[in-house]
């Protein structure tokens, strides 16, 4: 098994975002190294997609540093797209554009953002899709694909940008459980390819397989933090115990 | 390895406040709705610009010295019925009467015992007090900025304590009750408070009221309204007031259901109650009445209750199919060859309708109830046939029997209810699955909805004399109702379509298998679901509809707006050198005031209703 | 199988409980009521027509006309065709105006909805709520009365004298005019725009290949500038082309009308031939023919009929038929007059003139210079602009607010700028939704700007209604009317639909 590099490439000091006046963040601090595959779990409401949205800024936070592979995120615009093109995002609505093809959907950040000539974008396009295992249906439109499909048609269109770091937003919490594991898979090659990765997700067994670290949220907060392992098998934090009791 | 975060106490201590202070004050809100960058603040200026000289403009010129408002105080009763006798009028009010009465039923029936937040009252009381303030600002005299204002410093300074008053009784009533939970007042209250808001508002009211003194100098001072306009709507208002309290009573006693049952068939009743008995006033000759017509009406109720028996006999389905197929044929037979006119034959119509559609819904149990129901839709159809065909006891003539608003109202309602059944059927036929039906309905919509309106009633107006028998006069109205009906059937079909469409197959599917007829299928289970979905875009369509009649001015019928352009700018004084002539834009302006406090009224309720029916959501 | 159909053939179902003949038997009957109705109401039209007034003819299009317009590119029509043609030229000239100027401001009322600046928001739902919910006409005639309140016109009439006059005569100003060489000039302007469209064709394709930008806007817009300011010197080259637009004249005048009548007829029956083919082809199964139902039956024989009808109408209508000759003739005849011009600039600067009379000068008009607005024309302008200007603005708020959050905030998370996202994602997304009822709104400005007879403004309605009481009839005028408005509709729905059908978006 691959082992997480050295380097810290996120680092997040004392983060607290407010939505109106309700807070959401708390105070969250952590690090993640190069090739750590990270999961967040926990209760519904308790910020685990805020801070990961706060991680690319989709959420701005009002306290503390979000540190990015050495950029620190500020309301600087630049600073802001540069990292944006360096951290890759799946969402849980897939969030595909409807109105282009599966083809034009996965070029388009490359071409306009990265400048890539298009013959070339997509050829490495039609290689990510082989990747994540759909290339047949490149010329299709994604809401004709299945819901599995299109959140690996998701996963190559972030590939596509080269991402240092690829954000997940629980992505595989609306499809249907037949389609869960051909997304899960996906993520497990990548993860296995020494991805850095910051997963939100339900499923247990994905954390088991590939984490190196797993993080549970409650009320804004990092409750406890550990390798699977030892996390399943012996939670200290007494919500963390009640959280688990529920999903296990 | 594992590493713990907080425990218990800190995760259910309270969380912080945001950095920057929330606490909305009022500029803190400025700052961040109007000023939060360059961009926005030029916004903001450039409106408010805007907004200020518009504001002064219009108050300019409702308060300058030009208009004559006389035209419009003085002309009220013109506007709102135009030519119908002023000795009559007590038919008018009972027509408004009847309105109210129906009206304060229904508010009893839906929602009668609904609660209003009153914190969301207090909220709208701020905003009003705060407009009040900024109007009075902005067209009173300000000091600095102008000094020369429509609005009299008294008028401004009144104004201002006014607005401030409301949004302190507010602001008073949001601070004592902060801590309590959520306070409400109920739909009773409420209605209360405006009827005597409204009586209160009638009586101080003051409006510019013409005078010609002895030299005949025009001179406008303030006056109270007339009593006979105090005291009717007055008695409106109690009564609306009365029969929501009656309806409460009866809503406790039978439940809802029943008094909303009772209100549809009310309303629907209510038109040709208002329009042909009350308003036209038929002088019915009761002589031939006694001798002839009553005969006929026996004759067909009791003649039509053995027909009914026999079509709708559920052990011979055959013969009464060929039974109904017999009225239809001599329905069609009193046209020709027979040329039998009058009650007989329109009588005979509604038979023949009758007798189609009744064995679909008659079973062996309901033989009682479909009877009754015969004998009812006679006597009713005979009564409105006989009223309609008889002469007007009023002494006026046809052209201004009706006029100005009353028969704004009435023509479009009048026009959509007539055209709601055809639109139904134009509907039907173009989801139909035969060719010909569906050509039918295509071609009657595409060409009405292809040429404008105005078209129609010119065509109505000039050609409609060609198409009937020589001989047979049709005054404006009802040719352009005519013009209406077919016209708006049109748009309604589309609209009933949507919600036909919306109908899944699976609806029809089942019906199907439970062995429903095509016929039943449609009219029981299709219909009233579509007809539900596509309340929304109904009242859209009597909003635009309402708008619509306006257009009859045009071809020279006497609503609102050609009152208000030609009546009015042409009236004169006699043995005076005073006129409204040249009266056209303060007339407009308040034509188009009545207009826009009706089709906004609508268009808020059908929001409401939208949100309450949660069609808009899917 | 044999079996079966035996079975069939024992148990076959009586005429009158056969679903198939019941269907034709309703259907028929149901025509049948409606021809009689036809029947009947055009029976009565007979009966009243005799020793009546209005013959049903249109003969009356080529006929002189003998009267005066207000308003339009001639106020004296030599045909009752060319006077309708001032109407129609008229109508369409408010309905595109009134397009341009409601869908410029509704944009603008659109967005101001959305704004975060809540005044701007306010304001812009007052003026949609305020507009929208009183009657056009009511609007239009308060136009006009308000524009009867300005000044009455004298030689030194305001606010700008010489660049911008408003009186209770109506609104002139200063603007580019076409002059002599215009329709030469126009050639250049077309070449301008089909070139620009192979340049940006073409930097899009090297950008596609490079990846680097490649300007393809700029590009097209200064290749159409190029060619059309080119245009603007040496516009006379295209001269000689007046041979061609001469012949073409003398072509249509000297062409029969039997000869373009059997032309147009022959035009329907291919048409419906060529239907008819299609629709069996479109059955045929890869096996062979499909076996046709009878709905298919009907299907082929009502396409038939429809042909049949069309060739033989045209026939009957040889008046139409004539005035159609007459205008191709007048169009190139027109064309060749114009080409006639010498060098000079097809388009100037022009301001407005005012013609003084009277002994003290007391009786001023407008004269020819600049762009003159008739106090009738701003009334329906004005108002079908603002009524539209209220329903665009809603149809654009409720496009933008149609595309769904995520579609941002996948936009962002990839490094899309926020112009790239909304040139990119967003308004591509929402202009699917805006454009249909867009293009409704459009044709309801188009079909209001017959409220113009209420204003005194000469369209297609005004100007017929005067064609009826001089020299035409009703009944042929409302045939016209409906005709002009129906083609109108038509072609309008049929764009709208195929906007639709390009642009839906696919799904399962």
């Amino acid at each position: 098994m691959k082992q997480p590099g050295a380097k810290d490439i996120i680092i997040a000091e004392d983060v607290k975002v407010w939505f109106d006046d309700f807070q959401a963040l708390r105070g969250v601090t952590t690090t993640v190294k190069e090739q750590e595959v990270v999961v967040l779990i926990g209760p519904s409401g308790s910020g685990k997609s805020t801070f990961i949205r706060a991680l690319n800024r989709l959420e701005k936070h009002q306290a503390g540093r979000v540190i990015i592979d050495g950029i620190e995120l500020t309301d600087e615009t630049e600073n802001i797209e540069a990292i944006r093109s360096e951290v890759g995002m799946v969402f849980q609505q897939f969030n595909l554009y409807p109105h282009l093809t599966v083809l034009e959907n996965i070029t388009l950040a490359p071409i306009w953002v990265r400048k890539t000539a298009r013959a070339a974008a997509e050829d490495q396009a039609i290689a990510l899709l082989e990747r994540v295992g759909i290339p047949e249906q490149a010329t299709k439109y994604p809401l004709q694909l299945s819901g599995g499909q299109q959140q690996r048609v998701a996963i190559a269109r972030s590939l596509a940008m080269d991402p240092k770091i690829m954000l997940f937003d629980e992505p595989t919490s609306a499809l249907d459980p037949e389609m869960i594991s051909e997304v899960l898979d996906v993520m497990v090659e990548l993860a296995q390819s020494g991805m850095t990765m910051v997963v939100v997700t339900h499923e247990m067994q994905f954390a088991r397989a590939v984490a190196d670290r797993v993080v549970f949220m409650d009320a804004g907060f990092f409750l406890e933090e550990g390798n699977p392992e030892e996390f399943f098998r012996n939670a200290q934090h007494p919500r963390s115990k009640e959280f688990l009791s529920h999903i296990l | 390895m594992t590493s713990l975060g907080p425990t218990e106490s800190v995760l259910d201590a309270e969380r912080e406040s945001p950095p920057q202070k929330v606490a909305i004050g009022a500029f803190d809100w400025m700052r961040k709705h109007l000023f939060s960058s360059v961009f926005n603040t030029t916004l903001t200026v450039i409106a408010l610009l805007i907004a200020v000289f518009v504001t002064r403009g219009i108050a300019g010129f409702i308060f300058g010295d030009r208009p004559k408002w006389g035209s419009v105080t003085e002309n009220m009763r013109l506007y709102m019925t135009f030519g119908y006798p002023p000795e009559q009028i007590f038919r008018v009010w009972l027509s408004v009467g009847i309105v109210f009465a129906l009206f304060g039923l229904t508010l009893a029936a839906w929602g009668g015992g609904n609660r209003v937040s009153a914190n969301r009252l207090a909220s709208s009381v701020t905003k009003l007090g705060g407009t009040l303030v900024a109007l009075a600002l902005v067209t009173g005299p300000f000091p600095i900025l102008w000094d020369d204002a429509p609005l009299s410093l008294r008028a401004e300074i009144i104004m201002v304590v006014i607005g401030f008053a409301l949004g302190g009784l507010a602001m008073f009533h949001k601070a004592r009750t902060e801590e309590q939970p959520e306070r409400t007042i109920s739909r009773t209250g409420i209605l209360a408070g405006s009827v005597v808001f409204f009586i209160a508002f009638i009586w101080l009211l003051q409006v510019p009221t013409p005078m010609l003194d002895a030299d005949g100098v025009y001179s406008e001072p303030l006056a109270p309204l007339a009593t006979t306009t105090t005291w009717p709507w007055t008695l409106m208002a109690v009564i609306m007031m009365v029969f929501f309290l009656l309806g409460g009573v009866f809503v406790d006693r039978r439940g809802e259901e029943r008094l909303r049952s009772v209100l549809v068939a009310s309303w629907l009743f209510s038109y040709p109650l208002i329009v042909f008995v009350i308003l036209r006033a038929p002088d019915i000759d009761w002589n031939q009445f006694w001798t002839r017509d009553i005969w006929i009406v026996l004759g067909f109720v009791v003649g039509g209750g053995l027909l009914l028996l026999l079509v709708a006999d559920p052990e011979r389905p055959e013969r009464g199919r060929i039974l109904s197929l017999g009225t239809v044929v001599l329905a069609i037979a009193m046209f020709w060859p027979l040329s039998i006119g009058g009650l007989p034959r329109n009588l005979m119509i509604v038979t023949a309708i009758y007798m189609l559609v009744a064995p679909s819904f008659a079973a062996k149990g309901a033989m009682k109830r479909t009877l009754a129901n015969w004998v009812a839709v006679v006597l009713i159809a005979s009564f409105f046939m006989i009223a309609m065909d008889t002469e007007m006891i009023l002494q006026i003539s046809k052209e201004s029997f009706l006029g100005g608003l009353a028969l704004t109202i009435i023509l479009a309602l009048g026009a959509l209810g007539l055209a709601f059944p055809l639109a139904i059927l134009v509907a039907l036929g173009r989801q139909s699955r035969m060719p010909i039906f569906r050509q039918l309905s295509i071609g009657y919509v595409e060409l009405i909805r292809g040429v404008p309106l105005i078209v129609w009633l010119i065509m109505a107006i000039g050609l409609f004399g060609f198409f009937v028998p020589t001989g047979v006069e049709l005054d404006k109205v009802i040719r352009v109702l005519v013009a209406f009906t077919i016209f708006w059937a049109a748009y309604l079909a589309e609209n009933i379509r949507g919600g036909l469409q919306a109908v899944g197959k699976g609806q029809t599917e089942a019906a199907e298998a439970l062995g429903m007829t095509a016929f039943q299928t449609t009219t029981l289970i299709v219909l009233p679901q579509a007809l539900r979905l596509v309340i929304p875009p109904i009242v859209g369509q009597v909003i635009t509809s309402f708008k619509d009649t306006s257009l009859v001015a045009i071809v020279g019928v006497f609503e609102l707006l050609n009152i208000a352009i030609r009546s009015i700018p042409a009236q004169t004084v006699p043995t005076s050198n005073f006129t409204f002539i040249g009266t056209v834009s303060e007339n407009l302006l308040f034509v188009a005031m009545v207009y826009w406090v009706f089709t906004y009224t609508m268009s808020r309720s059908s929001l409401r209703l939208e949100e309450k029916l949660g069609v808009g959501k899917r | 199988m044999t079996a079966k159909t035996r079975d069939a053939d024992t148990t076959r179902v009586p005429l009158w409980r056969n679903v198939t003949v019941l269907k034709w038997l309703a259907q028929i009957a149901t025509v049948a009521v409606v021809v009689l109705l036809f029947m009947w109401l055009f029976g009565n039209f007979s009966a009243n027509q005799e020793g009546g007034t209005s013959p049903f003819s249109f003969r009356f299009l080529n006929e002189p006309a003998g009267f005066q317009l207000g308003e339009g590119f001639t106020l004296t029509p030599e045909s009752g065709a060319q006077a309708l043609m001032v109407g129609i030229v008229n109508t369409f000239k408010v309905a595109l105006l009134g397009i341009l100027m409601a869908t410029l401001l509704g944009v603008i009322v659109g967005i101001s909805r959305l704004s975060s600046n809540w005044l701007v928001a306010k304001f812009a739902t007052s003026y949609v709520e305020f507009l929208r919910n009183i009657p056009l006409l009511v609007q239009m005639v308060f136009w006009l009365a308000l524009l009867t309140l300005l000044g009455k016109l004298t030689a030194d009439t305001g606010p700008i004298p010489g660049f911008l006059i408003t009186s209770s005569k109506g609104v002139a100003f200063a603007f580019v005019v076409p002059a002599e060489g215009f329709f030469q000039w126009l050639l250049f302007v077309v070449a301008g725009i089909v070139a620009a469209r192979y340049v940006k064709r073409w930097r899009r394709r090297l950008r596609d290949e490079t990846g680097n930008e490649t300007h393809e806007l700029s590009w097209a817009l200064g290749t159409f500038v190029a060619i059309a300011g080119v245009g603007l010197a040496i516009h006379p080259l295209v001269g000689p082309l007046r041979h061609l637009w001469g012949a073409l004249e003398s072509f249509f005048v000297g062409l029969p009308v039997i000869v373009f009548q059997v032309v147009l007829a022959v035009v329907a029956l291919l048409a419906a031939a060529l239907w008819i083919r299609r629709f069996l082809a479109s059955l045929r199964t890869p096996a062979g023919m499909a076996k046709l139902t009878d709905d298919d039956y009907y299907r082929i024989v009502f396409a038939g009929a429809v042909g049949v009808v069309g060739a033989v109408a045209v026939f009957m209508l040889d008046e139409v038929a004539q005035t159609l000759l007459n205008g191709a003739a007048n169009v190139f005849g027109g064309l060749e007059s114009a080409y006639h011009a010498a060098a000079g600039w097809p388009i100037v600067w022009s301001q407005p003139v005012l013609n003084i009379a009277g002994d003290q000068g007391q009786f001023v008009t407008y004269g020819d210079g600049g762009v003159v607005f008739t106090p009738a024309f701003l009334g329906v302008f004005i108002g079908v602009t603002l009524y539209t200007s209220a329903f665009i603005g809603e149809a654009v708020r409720a496009g933008i607010l149609s595309v769904p959050k995520g579609q941002t905030e996948a936009g962002l998370a990839s490094g899309l700028t926020r112009t790239q996202l909304l040139r990119l994602v967003v308004l591509p997304q929402a202009f699917r939704v805006i454009i249909p009822p867009v293009g409704n709104q459009y044709l309801n400005l188009a079909k209001n700007t017959s409220l113009g007879i209420a204003v005194g403004y000469l369209e297609i309605v005004g100007v017929g209604q005067i064609l009826a009481a001089k020299i035409g009839s009703r009944a042929s005028m409302a045939v016209i009317w409906m005709g002009f408005y129906l083609a109108m509709s038509l072609t309008f729905s049929a764009m709208i639909n195929w906007y639709n059908r390009r642009s839906l978006i696919v799904e399962r």
